[in-house]
């Protein structure tokens, strides 16, 4: 298949010309339904180009100002798209409302975000999921109030899993029990304070 | 998602009509696939302000869709690219004349809008058009009453199709939902037949939907509205079925049914090159009867039409002379016996082997007595597998020349042979055979197709058989026809760049200028200017001419459909 061995050394050493002479295609004349539909395409194009629909950006320009900038389009002079023009369910309601609304649903948006971080809880275990909704559905309830209860929401995160009060540990065999709780309490030393004193509480002193 | 040529051609298509900054969006869109909003800003570096301005845009011209992807629980809203609805741009002008033909000056104007803006509602429409018709003088053909009688016939044969909710909603993720539907109403675990069956549900829903959105669009008249006796009498007759156009329901242009007669245009030039303007006459008229109830171009034969209908239509004076000078007979005859002898040779008749089969037109429906008063019926589907292997004949004469074709002729008609038998019957010697069959699977028309001789698949012992396959080699003249008009848009571009071109155009453009053209510019600037627009009507006929093959090999491939031999 292809060139036999044969045909290789048959070929021509020559190099092949960089240019090889080419005859052009010619276009033939075109009919006046041709060139009344061509018309009408570029119509089309044109009108685009000054509607609402074409988007320019507006961007600042270090030139001089000219006496002839007033005659001449710039990105100031195209027209924008209104919300009158637009029939609101075609469009996803977020990027529309976005659009038309930037500032006054900025609040009604960070709630969306926050319900939606919520449903990750979702995904983790039954139990812990329904601790974590009941506390999210709280906290997605006082919203309004800014200030919720970080002691709280803090002792529920960590009390559990994180932090080990060290209530069941026998210190007996341990020789410096400062050990063992240091371990506890260096785990997390931004709250060392409140784990130090939770301790000095309950184990014996030590340096 | 779209391969290399299509994503460039659809960027190329949105920045000739929106801009570059629309065409980064585009573009992004088409590479990566279905994206959110947070995911569309950060790839295409833009603000997303800007970013969602030109998606309102897209989706108001219906080239974007929108979905609630509730599939994976975020319930985020993404977008996806309609790469159809962004080919189509190219034939708006088409779209414009074909328009203006049927329905006069007022039909194309309302189309012309309607495609401007992507959908409308009526008043909405007839306000623009009467706005503008009032600020000329006044003729007789600009009248409200032209407008709104245009609008109505428009909707009801179909020419305007009413815009939904959910048809801005990915027909993808409509399917995947409807999917999840079914598949939930399934107990237990799924088999492969209730999977299928589901699969079914879902298209018959598909189709129920569609079916529901063609019957919005026109409404009854409310019995308050009708109009007087007197009034009735005025007004034209296709209101007289009571029904009067919804004037809340958005509206876009009906692309299949423009592309009908785009198909019926080329099936008449294609009877007048293989026989005679008479035969083309017949078929004209013809497809011109049976126009109102096509509906799209996938259908594969028109409805059936009876002999005594044809002859009826085409009994004016010049249509006899036609008729009668296209045929030779031994005696004059009159026009209805010439009909039904052309009607004879264009069914091939006389030749019903699969052969003849093929190269027929038309075909006599067993329904009627027989050809004196039987029905005739166009067989789309014949006509448009015969139009694509001219397109691809074409292409194998233009790369291979003569002697590929012949071999492209021979497997196609024979289906699969090995390279001896390819050189016996294309009468030409092995060592010349070979490197041409490897060009011309170097283009993707033929393929090989490998049948081992042994257990162990030894190259040595195999049977090498080449093929051409239709699909592959239909796709790649198809990408090459996109990377064509991409390249034809990129010219267009490159010449507009041209620096004492952009000076002129900018000058043409102030708000003085553009007011007092033929004042204002110097004869040097005129010259540069006629120049150009003489440039860019070429690029646009030729563009014009490369999208007749692809609505060949694109639109018209649908009509065949899984058909193919």
């Amino acid at each position: 298949m292809g060139l036999s061995f044969a045909d290789i050394q048959a070929m021509s050493r020559e190099a092949t010309a960089l240019y090889p002479p080419m005859r052009p295609p010619i276009m033939t004349e075109p009919t006046e339904k041709e060139k009344r539909i061509a018309q009408l395409q570029i119509g089309f194009a044109r009108r685009l180009r000054k509607s609402e629909y074409y988007v320019v950006e507006s961007t600042k320009s270090t030139e001089l100002p000219r006496y002839s900038d007033k005659y001449r389009s710039s990105p100031a002079f195209q027209p924008t798209l209104k919300r009158s023009d637009l029939h609101a369910p075609f469009f996803p309601t977020e990027i529309f409302e976005a659009y038309f609304n930037p500032r006054k649903k900025a609040k009604a948006r960070k709630q969306v975000d926050q319900k939606r971080k919520l449903n990750l809880d979702e995904m983790l275990d039954d139990n812990e999921a329904n601790e974590s909704a009941q506390e999210g559905s709280d906290a997605g309830g006082s919203q309004g109030d800014p200030d919720y209860d970080t002691e709280e929401e803090y002792d529920n995160d960590y009390a559990d899993n994180y932090f080990d009060n060290g209530e069941g540990e026998n210190f007996d065999d341990l020789g410096d029990g400062g050990g063992g709780d240091d371990g506890g309490g260096g785990k997390n030393p931004a709250h060392f304070y409140r784990t130090y004193k939770f301790m000095s509480s309950q184990g014996g002193d030590y340096d | 998602m779209a391969d290399l040529h299509t994503t460039n051609l659809c960027a190329e298509i949105i920045s000739t009509h929106f801009g570059p900054l629309a065409s980064k969006v585009a573009s992004i869109l088409l590479s990566r696939g279905r994206l959110t909003l947070p995911q569309l800003a950060r790839f295409t570096s833009l603000k997303p302000r800007l970013v969602r301005n030109i998606l309102l845009v897209l989706i108001q011209q219906n080239i974007v869709w929108h979905a609630n992807s509730e599939t994976d629980g975020s319930g985020e809203e993404v977008l996806e690219f309609n790469v159809e609805e962004c080919l189509m741009r190219l034939h708006f002008g088409a779209f414009v004349y074909q328009a203006e033909e049927l329905f006069g000056v007022a039909g194309g104007e309302i189309i012309q809008l309607v495609l401007d803006h992507g959908k409308l509602t009526s008043p909405r429409i007839l306000q623009s058009l009467n706005a503008a018709a009032t600020s000329f003088l006044p003729s007789e053909d600009k009248t409200p009453v032209v407008y709104s009688q245009a609008l109505y016939k428009l909707v009801s044969l179909r020419y305007l199709k009413p815009s939904t909710v959910s048809s801005h909603i990915s027909p993808r993720d409509k399917r995947i939902q409807y999917e999840a539907e079914e598949k939930a109403k399934i107990s237990g675990f799924p088999t492969s037949k209730q999977l299928r069956e589901a699969k079914e549900t879902v298209d018959a829903r598909f189709k129920m939907e569609e079916a529901e959105t063609e019957k919005i669009g026109l409404k009854r008249k409310a019995k308050s509205q009708l109009p007087s006796t007197k009034k009735r009498k005025a007004t034209s007759t296709k209101e007289d079925d009571g029904t009067v156009v919804d004037e809340t329901v958005y509206f876009r242009v009906n692309f299949d049914k423009f592309n009908i007669h785009t198909r019926n245009a080329l099936i008449e030039k294609a009877v007048q090159e293989r026989y005679n303007p008479g035969a083309a006459l017949v078929v004209r008229a013809i497809l011109k009867i049976t126009e109102e109830t096509q509906h799209s171009v996938a259908d594969i034969r028109s409805d059936p039409l009876s002999v005594s209908n044809i002859i009826l239509h085409l009994n004016s004076e010049e249509d006899e002379a036609t008729l009668t000078s296209g045929l030779i007979q031994s005696k004059s005859k009159s026009a209805g016996s010439c009909v039904k002898e052309y009607l004879g040779i264009l069914s091939s008749a006389d030749n019903p082997t699969p052969t003849g089969r093929a190269g027929a037109f038309l075909e006599f429906s067993s329904k009627g007595k027989g050809g004196g008063s039987g029905k005739v019926q166009v067989l789309f589907d014949v006509v448009a597998r015969r139009l694509k292997r001219q397109v691809l004949e074409g292409v194998a004469r233009e790369r291979h020349g003569l002697e590929g074709v012949r071999v492209i002729r021979l497997l196609m008609d024979t289906g699969k042979l090995d390279e001896k038998q390819i050189s016996k019957n294309v009468m030409m010697p092995l060592k010349d055979v070979r490197p041409l069959l490897s060009a011309l699977s170097a283009s993707s028309l033929v393929s090989i197709i490998e049948v081992p001789k042994s257990a162990d698949r030894n190259p040595t012992r195999m049977f090498y058989l080449w093929q051409v396959d239709i699909p592959k080699a239909f796709s790649h003249i198809l990408n090459v026809l996109y990377k064509t008009l991409y390249n034809i848009s990129a010219r267009r571009q490159a010449e507009r760049e041209d620096p004492t071109l952009v000076a002129v155009l900018n000058k043409r453009e102030r708000s003085d200028v553009s007011v007092d053209v033929e004042g204002l510019l110097s004869q040097h600037e005129k010259e540069v200017l006629k120049a150009w627009e003489e440039k860019e009507q070429k690029l646009s006929i030729l563009e014009g001419r490369v999208e007749e093959s692809v609505f060949i090999v694109r639109e018209l491939g649908r009509a065949v459909g899984s058909l193919e031999d």
